[in-house]
């Protein structure tokens, strides 16, 4: 009994903690900005769209939303790739397997921002500086340990018997690639793809330093228009706050019961 | 020492099928080295080369434009007699500290809740995991007006409930900043439920049956079953913390920058400051460089742990 | 001040990966910039946002301009609205060998790398051939920015830092006109502190930037104008005297200004929280839409010590913003970039940019009637004081080394919080200048 009261403590503890701060940016986006300070937590007098609007009008928010997700969609998608072939190469044992996985690994622990500004140079050297492109270029480099940590770890669990089955089938390395080690990885590479996709669509520093306009620039960049300009509008900027996390916010809520029940009930045994 | 992580499982050809070995090694060792090329070309372009160049770049001295001044090894000397250096390392590691002792232990403890699916399960676990879809530029944004003085939801609600004296500045109180700005990391353990719910969805559920037949209780269950076949991906979050810490600047950055009087300070932060305010490219670098290094270590150390726990 | 020997060497990682060309970078021909048609694209990179004043009429002087010269020059505006972020995108560009078009950074005598690059465009050739347009900039910022024969960039704005303050608050406490003295401002400020209105609006943050106005004006007003100047050691009483006033004002402000940044203590004055801030004239764009009767905000020049260290009156400005551009290798685009920055600062855009722009640029800028009962209240006065002031003094934390100015935002946290007095602020801060 205790034992279940406590569960719940701990349920109910959590989702105070997720979800307050959360409903309050919402209800804080209606209010003007002599409410927000006159009475932080009433609700606003009126729920007008005003700050919506004006949000959307003074920048291309839609843009900036249509640019992260090109980069993020972008740069998992090389990621997962390059992780999957990377991690079925690395099932076979060879000389310098044990290295090349310390290698592909490594990055996991860099401070990125110190790679700043090699990283600049690189980009605009291959001429893809101010590009969708270049960035997510740049977020699957900087990213590709994560993921491939994830998907490698994953894969060492596919049962080796599966894997000889096939061989013995007489199906080609590339076959058992395709036919038996991807379909079996895919609850590892969902659990990637999720994890990539938001840490693409968060990064903030090299998304400011990589892009230059309005029609390249990310939503994380978009955002601080409305932070860092003089004389902060704060429910302006939650207006566009909010529009900048709707999105994935959104499809999260349609897909998190696929997704979610992918990366826990995937189970290969 | 990562093969204690993940084991590097040899695929051996079945015997007796000597006569083809031979050729079908050398067309495998070419598709390989194939399928290795584009996990290295993104590792080499955008990590190893990068990387290089920080560590060449961490011995001189640079303002971002014209001709760099070879100083040797001055930087690290400077580095270890500043004091905002020494506060950074420090407060990383109390970073990767709380991360491993408070941030995982609640993972767990969710996790294992989920995993016995009470009532509403799906809903609290769609709920945990809400922040990470969202931006951490947005959340310590929010969390910054949660610690708001006037405004904060944390100071109303004090007060509120009669603790007044509770109240205080809590992001530009020496004694409170650095875990105001932990804070949010710290509660949002949606992440870290999602990478252990995986893990204990792989136990079979046999394991489970047998202990109940035994009259063992939930929390035996999940102390003598769950949690040591889980441990390797509770190895795993701690990476991922130890990561984080490392990189993480967006809630120093956003929520404090880094004060008050440095208090807050982290080694991304310093790294980013030392470059993007004080333009020394070179000391920054140098902090890149000591990043590095501490992050070595303290994956060296899960390792071992994790190695002992295996024995 | 800072020693730096240059090594004629490359820079010795990057050049290894035949990143970075060797000596003066010389921009190679860069893609595709002349569009279809023939039609030269100029960039111009700055923090001119088009969701603030300024912005505004940059955009609407580049669409002039463009309608002027379609199918000749384009020019695009490329705005970054965090100025430390464009600053290292600029430094970034320039080590690249790329600078952009043209773009608007911060002149700092104890930094000259980006003039050093070989990078920029020289702009002598062109001011000489146009005595006229040369005779609108003031000689001394010229001079400035001149390096080896050369002047790699054109005088861009230099803000006057005056005092804001809400003459109703002024009057509730009893008094007419914005003090003269540093110490009648303190008795006001002790005042409205027991109705909880702050003194000054003060911020650390980032650059600390209201509050290092605020510490400039005290330093000089207790040392005179050179109280900071270049090679004067910062361990001086000056220095310690400011600090101690500082630290009182900072008491005296609201309970967000440690740690606050610009958007905490600007909104704080406009929410009157606040009976004044010492800021620029881009607050004035500010003023006019965020309080309900703007021309109760008055500007005034800030107070002295009252006995005669400086001439009263005398006004703290920003750094010295300098437009700087690429050397091309294209003469038609070399020729758009002039043209755009001839017409920019000329004075028809300067006055559009002062008076729509709430933004007066470093050149001659002479109001028409018109103009001027256009302009907004504070504007006139700003101009008014600006035009009177019997000297100026760049702002201390545009003066110290880019390293001190790191450190700024501890050393006045530390300072507010009493971890720190008044002797060790300035022993830090002069420290802190010689790295």
């Amino acid at each position: 009994m205790a034992g279940k009261m406590f569960r719940w403590v701990v349920l109910g503890v959590f989702t105070l903690i997720t979800l307050l701060p959360l409903l309050w940016l919402v209800m804080s986006s209606f209010k003007s900005d002599a409410e927000l300070f006159g009475s932080p937590f009433a609700p606003p007098e009126s729920w007008s769209f005003r700050n919506y609007s004006e949000a959307l009008r003074e920048h291309p928010l839609l843009v900036f939303l249509r640019n992260s997700a090109v980069v993020a969609v972008l740069a998992t998608a090389l990621i997962l790739i390059a992780s999957l072939m990377a991690s079925y190469s690395l099932m076979h044992r060879f000389r310098l397997s044990r290295m090349t996985f310390g290698f592909l690994l490594f990055g996991i622990l860099l401070p990125v921002n110190a790679l700043m500004t090699p990283i600049f140079f690189t980009v605009n050297k291959l001429g893809l500086y101010n590009t969708t492109i270049g960035l997510a270029l740049v977020y699957a480099g900087l990213f590709f340990p994560l993921g491939f940590l994830i998907v490698k770890t994953y894969m060492d669990t596919t049962p080796m018997e599966i894997i000889e089955a096939a061989r013995v089938d007489g199906a080609s390395f590339h076959a058992i690639f395709r036919r038996v080690v991807v379909p079996l990885s895919m609850p590892g590479a969902a659990t990637a793809g999720i994890f990539l996709v938001i840490t693409a669509w968060n990064e903030l520093l090299f998304a400011s330093i990589l892009t230059q306009d309005e029609a390249s620039q990310t939503v994380q960049v978009g955002m601080r228009y409305f932070l860092t300009t003089y004389a902060a509008d704060y429910p302006l900027a939650f207006a566009a706050t909010v529009v900048s996390i709707a999105p994935t916010v959104v499809i999260y809520m349609i897909l998190s019961e696929r997704i979610v029940a992918a990366m826990t009930a995937g189970s290969v045994k | 020492m990562t093969s204690a992580l993940v084991p590097a499982r040899a695929m051996t050809a079945p015997p007796g099928r000597k006569e083809r070995r031979g050729g079908r090694d050398v067309a495998d060792r070419w598709r390989i080295a194939l399928y290795l090329l584009p996990a290295l070309a993104l590792v080499v372009l955008f990590l190893a080369i990068p990387l290089a160049v920080v560590f060449g770049m961490s011995t001189t001295e640079w303002a971002g434009v014209g001709v760099p001044e070879w100083v040797a090894f001055d930087n690290f000397t400077r580095l270890a007699e500043d004091p905002a250096f020494r506060t950074a390392l420090v407060n990383t590691l109390i970073w990767v500290a709380a991360g491993t002792l408070v941030h995982t232990p609640l993972c767990v403890l969710v996790a294992l809740v989920i995993a016995r699916r009470p009532r509403g399960w799906r809903f609290f676990r769609t709920v945990f995991f809400l922040p990470n879809v969202i931006s951490a530029t947005a959340l310590a944004m929010l969390w910054y007006f949660v610690f708001h003085v006037s405004l904060g939801l944390l100071n109303s609600a004090l007060s509120a409930i009669g603790l007044e004296s509770w109240v205080r500045p809590w992001l530009f109180d020496p004694s409170t900043a650095l875990s105001a700005t932990m804070a949010p990391w710290v509660v949002y353990i949606g992440f870290g439920m999602v990478l252990l719910l995986t893990q204990i969805s792989t136990i079979p559920k046999e394991l489970y049956e047998a202990a109940e037949l035994d009259g063992a209780s939930t929390l035996r269950q999940d102390l003598s079953i769950t949690i040591p076949l889980i441990r390797r991906a509770i190895a795993l979050q701690v990476l991922f913390v130890v990561g984080y810490a490392l990189r993480s600047f967006e809630y120093p950055f956003i929520m404090t920058s880094g004060g008050p009087a440095d208090s807050s300070m982290t080694l991304s932060l310093y790294i980013h400051r030392q470059m993007m305010t004080a333009n020394q490219y070179g000391l920054s670098m140098a902090a890149g460089v000591v990043t590095l290094v501490v992050g070595t270590v303290l994956t060296l150390a899960v390792f071992a742990a994790l190695r002992r726990t295996e024995r | 001040m800072r020693r730096r020997t240059l090594i004629p060497l490359c820079l010795v990682p990057a050049a290894s990966l035949g990143l970075v060309a060797c000596g003066s970078a010389v921009p190679e021909g860069q893609e595709g910039d002349s569009g279809d048609g023939g039609e030269v694209t100029v960039t111009v990179m700055s923090n001119f946002t088009s969701d603030v004043a300024r912005g505004q009429v940059l955009d609407e002087l580049i669409a002039k301009f463009n309608e002027d010269h379609e199918g000749e020059y384009q020019v695009e505006s490329a705005a970054e609205p965090d100025w430390p972020t464009l600053q290292q995108k600029i430094r970034s560009m320039i080590s690249a060998g790329d600078p952009p078009d043209v773009f608007l950074y911060n002149y700092n005598p104890n930094d000259r790398s980006r003039e050093e690059s070989g990078a920029l465009m020289d702009w002598s050739r062109y001011l000489d051939e146009d005595p006229e347009w040369k005779a609108r900039f003031s000689p001394a910022n010229l001079d400035a920015i001149a390096l080896d024969g050369a002047i790699p960039g054109i005088p861009g704005d230099q803000a006057p830092a005056l005092v804001y303050y809400h003459s109703d608050l002024l009057e509730q406490a009893g008094h007419d006109s914005f003090p003269a003295t540093w110490d009648d401002f303190f008795t006001v400020a002790e005042t409205l502190k027991s109705e909880g209105v702050a003194g000054l609006a003060m911020m650390t943050a980032d650059d600390a930037w209201h509050t290092m106005n605020a510490f400039s004006y005290l330093a000089t007003a207790a040392g005179g104008r050179d109280a900071y100047a270049p090679g004067e050691s910062l361990d001086s009483d000056a220095i310690r005297r400011a600090a101690e006033d500082t630290r009182r004002l900072l008491e005296l402000s609201t309970p967000d200004a440690v740690g606050g940044n610009y958007a905490v203590s600007s909104r704080n004055f406009l929410a009157k929280q606040a009976l004044a801030v010492i800021d620029g004239p881009w607050l004035i764009s500010s003023i006019q839409s965020d309080v309900e009767d703007p021309c109760t905000v008055q500007v005034a020049p800030a107070p002295t010590a009252g006995d005669g260290a400086v001439e009263p009156g005398y006004t703290v400005t920003d750094s010295l913003n300098v437009w700087g551009a690429a050397e091309q290798a294209d003469e038609e685009k070399t020729e758009a970039v002039v043209a755009w920055m001839k017409y920019f600062t000329s004075n028809d855009s300067a006055v559009r940019m002062a008076v729509d722009g709430e933004y007066p640029l470093a050149v001659q800028t002479e109001l028409g009637p018109e103009d001027a009962e256009r302009a907004s209240c504070q504007m006139r006065q700003v101009l008014e004081i600006a035009n009177a002031a019997p000297a100026s003094v760049v702002q201390m934390g545009r003066e110290i080394t880019s390293g001190a100015q790191a450190q700024l935002p501890s050393l006045l946290e530390s300072l507010a919080l009493g971890q720190r007095g008044p002797d060790e602020f300035a022993a830090g801060l002069q420290q802190a200048n010689q790295e």
